[in-house]
């Protein structure tokens, strides 16, 4: 119903109103008269005329025999005649003077003269009449005279009366005429009221017809629209009854129409784990109208079919109010197609991922299948070099050896790009003097260039001499790079190395300019990329997989720099990388520790009894022979297995420990002998792998492992890995070999970060601090477990803050003690602290001094 | 209803009448002993003169005594008469017939069907107004309604059968 319609009906209840009350007006108005006409003719029929009037003209008839009585008595004597007759007239008089049906009539002046008149005439007649028989008969020839004398009055009185009476009859018949006219009148009003009505019903009965055929039109457009949208459309009555139910239901759902009308929804399409929270849901909107759908928008779902199959679905509910209940109208999608593609999406997304994934570890695993291999040759012709060979071999020996070291060097460009591709490279900053970092990568380069008859120079007098703050390592492996890939390129020429600090910023820029061959303008956007190499003659002569700029690229990105490089074929490049190094001291105060270039062979201070668990024959072979040549004895194994029972037997001073073995790896090895009661319980332990990425060597070291060697093994690293421990071996008596007291660079770095001022505040809050503290463990630690599990750990960590290393360690074994439940052995090694903290304090105090006095 | 009420009234009333009629005389009248003022004739069982009965006042009288308080057309003011039932007279003559004719004594002549439900309230009075009325007085009988106590005896024909000076009856088939 249209807002119109309602307006207009109060108005047509209105006309109807009126009409009602014409209509009753006419039915009361003939009613009333109709009483009218029954009573006027029950007047007609009670009316008394006839009679009166019959009486008046036997008033005459009377009155002649009378007259013909006394005439005939005169002939024959009968006086009894007279009498009676006398008697009649006399009644039929009275009757006149006293009956009210001639009251009226006695209002007539000449009736009621006349009838006084005759009254009188007879009143006068009486005393004769009732006189004795001789005086009557007598006085009859009187009697007739004066009988005759009232004949006109009679007559007169008859007369009058009749015509009165006749009056009085039209008067009655007239006014019966007048109601019955009105009835006519008023029927012929209701008739036409009627009429009216008539044709006001039919115009209702039009207009109805015309709403009728607009809802027709609008329900029928509706119609269409609901059989023939893609979606399904179900409405239900407040009972969960299906009312209506288009083709696109019958086409999702799989009921037919027939089939779905009148019957509940949530039997049909509602899957059985929803039913029961459908049927609560629709009794609480019934009952107060909350609702967690209805009018919600679209709702995400699963919806049944006949063959019971599930599928998502979308839908949303609006609430439709009809006449006499309420109506819920749902709109429903399969969204089964859509959510597939989704799937699908998300699967190709997941295999493209996992492709990625594999290819990384595929690459990361190769590159250390190939290096382990590699190691073995490249040692064994370390050895083989130093065995008695003629010129012819040893040359041959060199260029096996060269490419072997290339073919090393191209496996660690691959690592790395696996490596940085998985961002499993932390950022570690420390300082560092950077004149001495390019002074390094230069110095490496120098022979390199002289076999190219190009000079190799250096200008770093714009940035001075800085200590810088930053990841040394990673800096390394781009000037690096970008230097050797200059140097490729560049035959009887110069490169240059040039860096300077970017204003006031902190952003310092290397510069590596060359008088090479240059690179054409179109290729200088994709010489970053993997694998590219522009020339293939040059790419031959030297190698390369042309991962060298990726790796720098991918470098510098994860530093926060950018690289770039600009060209003129034929006149050379310029490579250029900026990055932000915070300058911390301008001068080279301090004596950063430069690893000696052509390194002396350090000898070692004593024989060591050395384990080697390692399941790899050459390995075994490259560094049993090593360690040999150095003076130490070797006892071999060959997975973590052997070597922890080996380790259980008797004491070793050093364990080499191979990482990835069969049955037992280097980790659960290391585990088993540290938490063991063998004889190498203290040992010290130093892990060969090829995987050095900083998380591994963490873990490593959280399993008790003290150093890290990674591979390929050379007998300097050997050495220098052996030789941390073994100034400690023969300073202490004690058989545990144990690390450093302080990482010296964090130590110095921490306090030159800070300032003088605040370094020794702090310095001093953490001795005093620990001092308590250590106190406290050794004298009266708490009695609760995990209290005092967590003031140690609280302590591991500024002690950490400071670099301490030993200490460090300590704490955080006693930490793991308590934690791995064995409290017991956590409180009777709380005495070994006081000695650690000791010496750790002498430690830190000294290098502070030397920051003050600096 | 009302109708077949009285059908059924008068068939006892019949019944009545004939086992009274087998018990009595058919001379059973007693004569007149002063003026005649009634003559009845026709289809009666019970007669004193010849075919016919004779009355006089005191015969009338003893038939029965009942009274109406009424107006009427021909007078005025309430009106008191006292009188005999139609239906007690016929009674007395032992009528048999349906229709009565009455006469005045001017020969005025009425027919009173017996099947008119009227008929049964129709009184022959004797007295107006505590005195016995006089031929001049529209005596010495008169054919009396309950004219107020019904629109039924408002009727021109019972007006007509309203008559007066009353002096003779025949009873018709």
């Amino acid at each position: 119903m249209t807002a119109q319609g309602n307006k207009q009906q109060p108005l047509r209840w209105a006309r109807f109103g009126i009409l009602g009350v014409v209509l009753l007006v006419c039915f009361g108005a003939i009613a009333i008269l109709g009483f009218e006409v029954n009573r006027k003719i029950k007047e007609q029929a009670t009316a008394s005329s006839d009679n009166v009037q019959w009486v008046l003209s036997q008033l005459e008839v009377e009155y002649l025999s009378f007259h013909a009585a006394i005439t005939e008595a005169q002939l024959d004597g009968d006086l009894g005649d007279v009498r009676r007759r006398f008697d009649i007239l006399y009644s039929r008089v009275a009757t006149f003077r006293t009956g009210q049906a001639y009251e009226t009539l006695r209002g007539e002046l000449s009736f009621a003269n006349l009838l006084a008149g005759l009254n009188a005439a007879v009143n006068d007649m009486i005393p004769l009449i009732d006189g004795p028989d001789e005086e009557l008969r007598a006085q009859l020839p009187e009697l007739s005279k004066q009988v005759e004398i009232v004949g006109t009055a009679v007559r007169q009185i008859a007369l009058i009366g009749i015509d009165y009476f006749a009056g009085v009859s039209d008067r009655s018949r007239s006014e019966v005429w007048l109601t019955l006219m009105r009835v006519a009148a008023l029927t012929m009003a209701l008739v036409m009221a009627l009429v009216i009505l008539a044709i006001v019903l039919f115009q209702l009965y039009r207009v109805a017809q015309r709403n009728a055929e607009v809802t027709r039109t609008t329900s029928a457009r509706l119609e269409a629209m609901v059989s023939s949208t893609l979606d399904a459309v179900i409405v239900i009555d407040e009972a969960g009854l299906i009312v209506e139910y288009n083709g696109a239901a019958e086409y999702i759902f799989g009921y037919s129409r027939t089939e779905a009308i009148g019957s509940p929804m949530v039997d049909m399409i509602i899957p059985l784990k929803y039913r029961k929270a459908h049927l609560e849901g629709m009794k609480r909107h019934l009952r107060d109208g909350s609702t967690h759908v209805v009018g919600r928008g679209r709702i995400q779902m699963e919806a049944l079919r006949k063959n019971g199959e599930l599928f998502p679905c979308e839908f949303s509910i609006a609430r439709a109010p009809a006449s006499n209940r309420i109506l819920f109208v749902s709109f429903l999608r399969d969204n089964s197609a859509q959510v597939a593609a989704e799937q699908e999406l998300l699967k190709a997304r997941d295999e493209a991922l996992a492709g990625e994934r594999t290819k990384a570890e595929f690459m990361a695993v190769m590159s250390h299948e190939m290096r382990t291999p590699l190691n073995g040759m490249l040692g064994t012709m370390e050895l083989l070099a130093e065995t008695e060979l003629n010129p012819r071999q040893r040359d041959y020996l060199r260029i096996i050896e060269t490419s072997g070291r290339l073919l090393l060097h191209h496996v660690n460009d691959v690592l790395d790009i696996a490596r940085l591709d998985a961002g499993r490279t932390g950022s570690e900053k420390r300082p560092f003097n950077l004149s001495v970092l390019v002074s390094e990568v230069a110095d490496g380069q120098r022979s390199l260039a002289h076999a190219n008859h190009t000079e190799l120079e250096i200008d770093l007098e714009a940035l001075g001499n800085p200590t810088v703050l930053g990841d040394q390592q990673r800096l390394r492996q781009v000037p690096l790079n970008l230097v050797s890939n200059a140097i490729k390129f560049t035959r009887d020429g110069v490169v240059r190395i040039e860096a300077e600090k970017l204003g006031d910023s902190d952003v310092v820029e290397f510069r590596i300019i060359d008088s090479g061959i240059g690179i054409n303008e179109e290729d200088l956007d994709r010489i970053f990329d993997d694998f590219v190499t522009l020339d293939t003659t040059y790419a031959r002569e030297y190698g390369g997989t042309g991962l060298g700029l990726g790796i720098a690229k991918r470098l510098i990105e994860s530093l926060d720099g950018a690289i770039g490089a600009e060209s003129e074929p034929g006149d050379g490049s310029l490579f250029w990388f900026r990055l932000p190094l915070p300058i911390l001291s301008k001068g080279a105060a301090e004596t950063v520790e430069v690893e000696a270039k052509p390194a002396p062979r350090p000898k070692p201070e004593q024989s060591l009894d050395i384990l080697v668990v390692e399941d790899n024959q050459i390995n075994q072979l490259v560094v049993e022979e090593m360690l040999r040549k150095e003076g130490h004895s070797v006892t071999l194994t060959n997975d973590g297995q052997e070597g922890v029972a080996a380790a259980n037997l008797r004491h070793y001073d050093v364990i080499l420990m191979d990482i990835s073995m069969p049955r037992m790896d280097g980790v659960a090895a290391t585990l088993a002998i540290r938490n063991g009661d063998g004889r190498c319980r203290d040992t010290r332990i130093v892990a060969l792998t090829a995987n050095a990425v900083p998380e591994d060597i963490e873990r490593f070291k959280d399993s008790g492992m003290n150093d890290v060697l990674v591979k390929p093994i050379s007998r300097a690293k050997l050495a220098k890995a052996l030789s941390i421990k073994s100034p400690e071996i023969i300073a202490s008596a004690a058989p545990r070999a144990l690390p450093a007291l302080l990482d010296t660079e964090a130590v110095r770095g921490l306090l030159s970060d800070l300032g003088a001022e605040r370094s020794s505040k702090l310095l001093n809050a953490f001795l005093a601090e620990t001092d308590s503290l250590v106190d406290q463990f050794t004298t009266s630690p708490d009695n609760d477990d995990n209290i005092l599990i967590g003031d140690i750990h609280k302590l591991a960590g500024s002690a950490s803050l400071f670099g301490t290393l030993q200490f460090s360690d300590l704490l955080r074994e006693l930490e793991v003690l308590g934690k791995s439940g064995r409290a017991d052995e956590m409180r009777a090694k709380l005495s070994d602290l006081p000695q650690c903290w000791s010496m750790t304090r002498n430690a830190l105090e000294e290098i502070a001094s030397e920051n003050v006095s600096q | 209803m009302e109708q077949s009420f009285l059908k059924l009234g008068k068939i006892v009333a019949t019944i009545c009448f004939a086992s009274f009629s087998t018990t009595s005389h058919a001379a059973d009248l007693a004569q007149p002993k002063s003026e005649i003022i009634l003559t009845v004739s026709g289809g009666i069982a019970s007669t004193n003169a010849n075919d016919t009965a004779v009355f006089d006042l005191d015969m009338i009288k003893e038939l029965g005594m009942t009274s109406i308080e009424t107006t009427t057309i021909w007078t005025e003011g309430v009106q008191s008469f006292v009188g005999v039932p139609l239906t007690a007279l016929l009674e007395a003559v032992e009528a048999e017939g349906t229709v009565i004719k009455a006469t005045a004594v001017n020969d005025y002549a009425i027919e009173i069907p017996l099947d008119d439900p009227t008929s049964t309230a129709a009184l022959i009075a004797y007295e107006n107004n505590g005195s016995v009325m006089t031929l001049r007085d529209k005596g010495p009988l008169w054919i009396v309604y309950p004219y107020d106590e019904a629109p039924q005896f408002q009727t021109e024909v019972v007006y007509s059968r309203s008559i007066w000076q009353l002096d003779r009856i025949e009873i018709t088939e």
